[in-house]
Order: C-alpha cells, then structure tokens, then sequence
C-alpha cells in the first residue's frame, strides 16, 4: 500500500510534481481588479457557493478558466467551465491538454476562428501556457468595439453551447444508464 | 470514524443507478486516500458473502488522482484496486464513477484478468453535481454594449499554472485588459494578520 506523501507546503495538486523548479515562486501578495466585487464564483459544497453568478460578469469578453489541474495525463473540466457556457461567454481553457478536445467530443464548439486553439494539442506545460498567454497578448491588441462584433458572430454557437448543455443535464443520464442495463 | 457520507456524484445518476441496482454503499475515494485501513473499515459493514447479481458498491473517483511522473496509473486507482483484491471484493460488484475518460486503461493494467473489471461510468459529461451546478442558475442577461475588458480570470485556490499566469499577464502589462482575481500562497498568510487585507490592493 502507498501513502500519499504530501510536499511542504501542503500542495495537493499534480503539477507541483514538474512545475517545481520551473517557476520562480509564486507572487507574495493577492491580486484582483477593481470590476471584481463580492464573492468570487469558485467552488462548491454545501458551504460554499452555488450559484456561477456575478454582477461583473457581464463587462468581460472571454473568460479565462485556469482549471483546477494544467499538468495532467486527463481532461479535466469543473463547474469553472461550465460557468461560461451557462452565461454565454467565449472562453479559453488553462487545463491539461486535449480539455478542448473533450468538449468537442461532447458536442460543445468552440472559438477556434477566433482564439488559436492549438495550445489544447501542446503536451509541455511551459509551452502551452506561454502559447496562451501570447494568444491573450494578442487578443488584447484587438479593441473593444471588434470584440464585441466578434461576440454578436458568435452568438449561434453561444446559444448553442447553453442549449446543449441543458439537453445534457436533462437527457444524458438517462441514456447512459440505459446503454449500461442493456449490456 | 466517521467520514463525509456524500459523494459528488448527481443525484440524478444516483437515483437512476439505484432503480437499475441493489447500491450496497456509496464511496467517494477521496477521503480514505490518507488512510485505507478506514476504507477496509467501511466496505466490511456492508460485504456479503455472497453477492447478488445486481448488488454494487458505488465508487465516486472525482476531481484529480496522484500521479507520479512516467507512472500509467494513478496513487488512488492503485491503492483501490489492492484494497479491493486484498479483500476478495469481486471487481463485478463497483461502479466507478470518474472524470477521468479512459480510466478502463489503467484498471486493465492494475487488475489481473481473472479478477474482471468494475464498469465504469467515464463518459458521461453531466454525472458529477458541480458540472450540473449550472442548470438551476437564473437567466443571465447581458449585451455585448456592457463589455468593457477583454477577458477575466477568476482564480481560485493557489496553484502553480495559475501563478504563472498571473505572473505573465503582470509582466507583460496585460492586467488593465484582463479583470484578475488571484490569492498568493494561503499558507504565507496563516497567522500574519497583516495580510488579510492584501487582497484588494492594487
């Protein structure tokens, strides 16, 4: 039997296993912007919030989901990126690779005219996330009246990522416990 | 001892599992992982010594296992399996529940043949409550007039692609187009009073 050995700090995460060494230590002191008021949408739990919602949510174009996991031999999603599919927002994932990939496989689109989407191919972590952050870095030079232009084209795929995923919440249990009864 | 009793599985699946099969018990591994001797503990109140054909135990395998660098299976998956075999829980008897699409692979290497394989549920997107925390939500109404940054990222707990990140959008002068929240190491805070406050300074 194995124990799990927990490094000092207490970090009980995956990407502390390769990450550490590579990075020049985290900033010393918290950070957030000024649009960003009360309660923060993380988390969930009988003691943590539920809902996804905020006020500020509405001023922003893209919302850059870092997931809970980036170095990561799987997918992973969390109720992170369902938060943008259910406000209808484009969005770009910081999450292991093939993440993207997954979602496609389960019917969602997603901004590959727009955003570059290749990082979700990237297996190194240092490489995938430097190329997500030039891609930001490119976005930014785009102004605010082109984003929102960009928004309103795509508004169908939008719509359709919320559509299905209520189809999913209210269908696919049903069939994927139906497949594994008739096996 | 007694451990969290909820899983994370939806209630939906769970409601729909039990129409279809005796649950003997519903697991969430991430609590026994610091001790399967609790494990053990808990699947003894509720073995048989014989099962019946539709009996199962429910095994909710959520959010991230362990994974050592160039090992093809995961800290949890492992200690599960030993676990299981160890005391002759026929592997016919669990369903896993997991995020991890493609899990099958790891249990084929973790399981001899003559054990069978548990079935697992790996490929449903809305099996877990957080994913289905969505559904309720009210309508959320917006026009693309109120947009005034390109982007926001909300981050969470401390971890190191988020460190990056934030680091990278600050050096690069990114941080008036992009809305941040970002919390540094909890663990520097505890018990420096001065700190509490840091958050929402610019």
């Amino acid at each position: 039997m194995i124990t799990r050995i927990y490094t000092f700090p207490h970090t009980p995460i995956n990407d502390a296993w390769n990450f550490d060494g590579r990075i020049n230590g985290s900033p010393s002191v918290s950070y957030k912007d000024r649009i960003i008021e009360g309660k923060i949408p993380t988390g969930f739990g009988p003691n943590k919030q539920t809902t996804l919602f905020c006020d500020f949510y509405k001023n922003i174009a893209i919302d850059i989901v870092t997931e809970t996991v980036f170095e990561y031999p799987y997918a992973v999603i969390s109720e992170k990126t369902i938060r943008p599919i259910v406000h209808k927002k484009m969005f770009l994932l910081v999450a292991p690779p093939g993440t993207l990939a997954m979602l496609h496989s389960f019917g969602f689109k997603t901004f590959g005219d727009f955003i570059n989407e290749d990082y979700d191919d990237i297996q190194d972590p240092c490489t995938r996330i430097e190329f997500i952050v030039n891609e930001l870095d490119r976005i930014s030079k785009i102004s605010i009246d082109e984003i929102q232009q960009i928004i309103i084209k795509y508004k169908s795929t939008l719509q359709h990522n919320y559509n299905h995923y209520t189809w999913l919440c209210n269908n696919e249990i049903d069939q994927i416990v139906s497949e594994l009864c008739s096996t | 001892m007694s451990l969290k009793i909820d899983t994370n599985i939806s209630k939906e699946l769970e409601d729909k599992l039990s129409e279809n099969f005796n649950i003997l018990d519903k697991i969430r591994l991430y609590d026994y992982q610091h001790n399967w001797k609790l494990f053990v503990e808990r699947i003894n109140k509720t073995r048989k010594p014989e099962f019946a054909h539709n009996d199962r135990y429910l095994i909710d395998h959520h959010d991230t296992d362990y994974y050592m660098p160039h090992c093809p299976y995961g800290l949890a998956m492992f200690n599960f399996t030993r676990t299981c075999l160890n005391e002759d829980i026929p592997m016919h008897t669990v369903i896993i529940v997991t995020n991890h699409i493609g899990l099958k692979k790891e249990l084929k290497l973790l399981l001899p043949d003559h054990s069978g394989q548990p079935t697992i549920i790996d490929k449903c997107f809305t099996a877990f409550k957080n994913i289905r925390s969505g559904i309720n939500l009210p309508k959320f109404d917006h026009h693309v007039h109120q947009i005034t940054k390109h982007g926001i990222s909300m981050m969470g707990l401390p971890r190191a692609h988020r460190h990056i990140l934030f680091r990278q959008l600050k050096e690069r002068h990114l941080l008036n187009k992009y809305a941040v929240s970002y919390r540094s190491d909890p663990y520097k805070e505890v018990g420096n009073s001065s700190n509490k406050n840091k958050l929402n300074d610019h």
